[in-house]
């Protein structure tokens, strides 16, 4: 579950615990969200309640691109502090939120570093192309554990997604319904499915991703939608469904890449 | 008494207008700059960035386009922009058309016509403070500019030619991105 745009604590606590109680067990969030003081101070609370174990849960902070270019790549510092804000010993994944050119190398080998050093876990890079993670490979050695892009409908990723199959690179989706998006709503496709299957659009989507080896991140502030959301492990979805969902493709994101990363590098 | 006191409401009430006026300024400033969640088109055929200039003869009516434009922009300007808000474009067909003065080519100024479009990093790289502070305050720092942004007459003629800064044309280059530098 994301916590973009979600401040307030008792409304996070209360969905955190929904979430949990459907069988959510990982919560995402980023220095830009300000969300990684409530966010620790609700897993606090939970934790402290024994309402979940901190091993039961994965959670994942993210590096933004000023921390990358304020330590020039060296980003322990505020890594750490994250880690205070959120009382946290560990993260189970942290994040590089935007691949900026000059400095995404650097960064990687100080997240690799950390990972060595046993208080992040897992390591990875946001928003990237296939080119992205050829060139972290040549230049620093290694592959990140995770990827986590803008997928959906609208959005399919089909090249990054099949080349991170098959090599063993765990994928996040984020928007994973294109915030319900006038064209999914819309979409013939979608609603066909959705009477076939007996299921909303939403969970078609969401089941859709699952069927093709991502995890979605999903964000919202209400509680029924999170246990719609999390309703979508009783079905599946048939190839040729998954293929015509993957035929809407049209590169519309919700979240533009140079907006974030200037000179974004498209190959 | 009772005059000194009026005095002073009138004073209160300049001020007030000024910050007012500042504010609404600022927001029109802004507004050039689309936001992801404001505006819900995406691939655009064309970007048009530099100069203040009236686009109708140089687009096809059937293409989709947004322009960024601001009185005086420089040609360093327009690139930075440029590197912050191409993937508003269609990727693989989009094209970009950058209009600016011969004299604003050799220029690096950047302005706080310029900030609403600029990323974080870039605002420190180049240590864009002061520009930040004067959009604040645009009425006060940049009262003519703001009249020519509103008001100014826009460009109408130019000319095709080859960029000057090589950077743009490779940048252009390895994103699939057409690039038409057009000199006023």
């Amino acid at each position: 579950m994301g916590t973009f745009q979600n401040r307030d604590f008792d409304l996070l606590l209360n969905n955190i615990q929904i979430g949990i109680q459907n069988g959510v067990s990982g919560f995402d969030t980023a220095p830009s969200y300000k969300t990684e003081g409530v966010l620790g101070k609700v897993l606090k609370t939970l934790t402290e309640k024994d309402v979940v174990k901190r091993e039961d849960l994965f959670i994942s902070d993210k590096v933004d691109a000023w921390q990358m270019q304020d330590g020039n790549g060296d980003v322990r510092k505020y890594v750490k502090d994250a880690l205070k804000k959120m009382q946290l010993s560990y993260f189970d994944l942290l994040l590089i939120h935007w691949p900026i050119p000059e400095y995404l190398y650097s960064t990687f080998r100080s997240l690799h570093e950390m990972k060595e050093e046993g208080f992040v876990r897992n390591i990875g890079v946001c928003n990237v192309r296939l080119g992205h993670l050829k060139r972290i490979q040549s230049n620093v050695g290694f592959l990140p554990d995770v990827i986590q892009n803008e997928i959906h409908p609208l959005n399919t990723c089909n090249e990054v997604v099949n080349w991170c199959n098959d090599n063993n690179i765990n994928i996040m989706a984020y928007s994973p319904l294109c915030r319900m998006n006038a064209k999914i709503l819309e979409s013939t496709v979608l609603k066909e499915m959705s009477i076939k299957y007996n299921k909303s659009i939403g969970q078609i989507i969401l089941r859709w991703h699952l069927e093709r080896g991502i995890k979605p991140v999903f964000m919202t502030h209400n509680p029924k939608r999170i246990e719609e959301n999390t309703a979508i492990r009783d079905f599946s979805l048939e190839n040729s469904d998954i293929e015509r969902i993957n035929t809407m493709n049209e590169n519309y994101k919700i979240f533009l890449e140079s907006n974030g990363c200037p000179a974004y590098e498209i190959h | 008494m009772v005059v000194l006191l009026m005095k002073y409401i009138k004073k209160i009430l300049q001020i007030l207008q000024l910050v007012t006026g500042n504010t609404s300024v600022r927001k029109k400033i802004c507004e050039k700059n689309p936001g992801t969640f404001t505006e819900n088109r995406r691939n655009f055929d064309v970007l048009v960035i530099g100069e203040l200039y009236d686009v109708k003869e140089i687009i096809s009516n059937d293409k989709t386009y947004l322009q960024f434009d601001a009185p005086n922009r420089t040609l360093f300007a327009s690139f930075l922009i440029l590197q912050c808000k191409f993937s508003w474009l269609r990727e693989g067909k989009g094209k970009c058309i950058i209009l600016c003065r011969k004299s604003n080519e050799e220029k690096k100024n950047i302005s706080m016509f310029d900030i609403p479009f600029l990323h974080k990093i870039i605002i420190n790289k180049y240590k864009l403070t002061k520009q930040q502070q004067e959009l604040k305050y645009p009425l006060l720092f940049h009262p003519l500019q703001v009249y020519k942004f509103f008001v100014g007459e826009k460009y109408n003629v130019s000319s095709v030619v080859k960029c000057p800064l090589l950077e743009i044309e490779e940048f252009c280059a390895q994103r699939d991105i057409e690039l038409e530098y057009r000199m006023i």
